[in-house]
């Protein structure tokens, strides 16, 4: 549902970074710009500068269900927070803002070393997953007739693919480094 | 799990959800209004952090989901504590308790010590 007043806009953020794009949604609201529908690549906005909004972001991974994610919705909208959408595995909430209530969703550290373990292993996975296609697409590009791939689209392919496994290295290490901070390491 | 006790030490956050299930079964919300009444508002537990602990002490076989409230409000998840819950809070009670004797006792030997010194 679109309507006239939603102001689009291109999203664009790292997940090993997430609180920084909570910071800067809370900013935008603060400013009277507020997020209403999250999105893969674009966001919907309103404006209204009579109110503002603190945005949380939570990586959940295990709600195969209907009855789990009712039961997990249920649980955020009792603690005051209205979800407003997610992408992925990633849901969105938001709360209007106050200068005493809790703004946190992770109040301790073993339940925000939890949420970035979930994090990390899918950065894991996806990484993993990812060499076998590279290792086929690299060894397709230097064996495959010329006629069928041409030596510059098969380097591009393979370059796309190293920039994807090294952002996801990247990520996994940066969501390592969060964790061994937790730890106090 | 073989015993409660493996569980040990608790967390902050686990040992307060299996406090305010000790009474009786109760959901999120319910949990979370005990706890703040029960810490005089110095302990919050953040939506996050109950959802990954109440999953966790599912897991751990410290509590079990007792169906939806029967009550006004049938959307809640209810849940409840098992005996292995209940052995894991006395273990833990048995644990602070040791920690806190020992604490007072140094602290009373050596505030006698001091004493016996400036005689």
């Amino acid at each position: 549902m679109n309507t006239q007043n939603e102001i689009r806009r291109l999203d664009l953020w790292w997940v090993w970074n997430y609180e920084r794009e909570q910071q800067r949604l809370d900013k935008a609201s603060a400013a009277g710009l507020h997020l209403v529908r999250p999105g893969k690549l674009w966001s919907f906005y309103n404006r209204d500068d009579s109110t503002r909004y603190v945005y949380r972001l939570d990586y959940q991974t295990g709600l195969r269900t209907a009855a789990a994610r009712r039961d997990y919705l249920n649980l955020y909208q009792d603690a005051g927070w209205t979800h407003i959408g997610s992408w992925m595995n990633w849901r969105y909430f938001r709360r209007e803002w106050s200068p005493v209530a809790v703004t946190e969703i992770y109040t301790d550290k073993e339940s925000l070393k939890a949420q970035y373990n979930r994090i990390r292993t899918v950065l894991g996975v996806v990484f993993l997953a990812e060499m076998p296609i590279l290792f086929v697409n690299a060894v397709n590009t230097a064996t495959a007739p010329r006629q069928h791939i041409s030596p510059a689209s098969g380097a591009v392919a393979v370059g796309l693919l190293l920039a994807a496994i090294g952002l996801l290295g990247y990520g996994f290490i940066a969501m390592t480094r969060k964790i061994r901070r937790l730890n106090g390491r | 799990m073989e015993s409660g006790k493996d569980a040990l030490p608790l967390t902050e956050a686990f040992y307060y959800i299996l406090v305010a299930l000790y009474g009786g079964p109760s959901h999120g919300y319910g949990i979370m209004q005990d706890v703040e009444q029960m810490s005089r508002g110095r302990v919050t537990i953040g939506a996050g952090t109950l959802y990954t602990a109440l999953n966790t002490l599912v897991k751990k076989q410290l509590i079990a989901s007792a169906g939806l409230d029967r009550g006004a409000d049938a959307r809640r998840k209810m849940y409840a504590i098992t005996d292995h819950g209940r052995e894991a809070l006395h273990g833990e009670l048995d644990r602070l308790e040791l920690l806190l004797q020992n604490g007072r006792h140094a602290i009373s030997r050596k505030g006698s010590v001091e004493h016996e010194h400036t005689k």
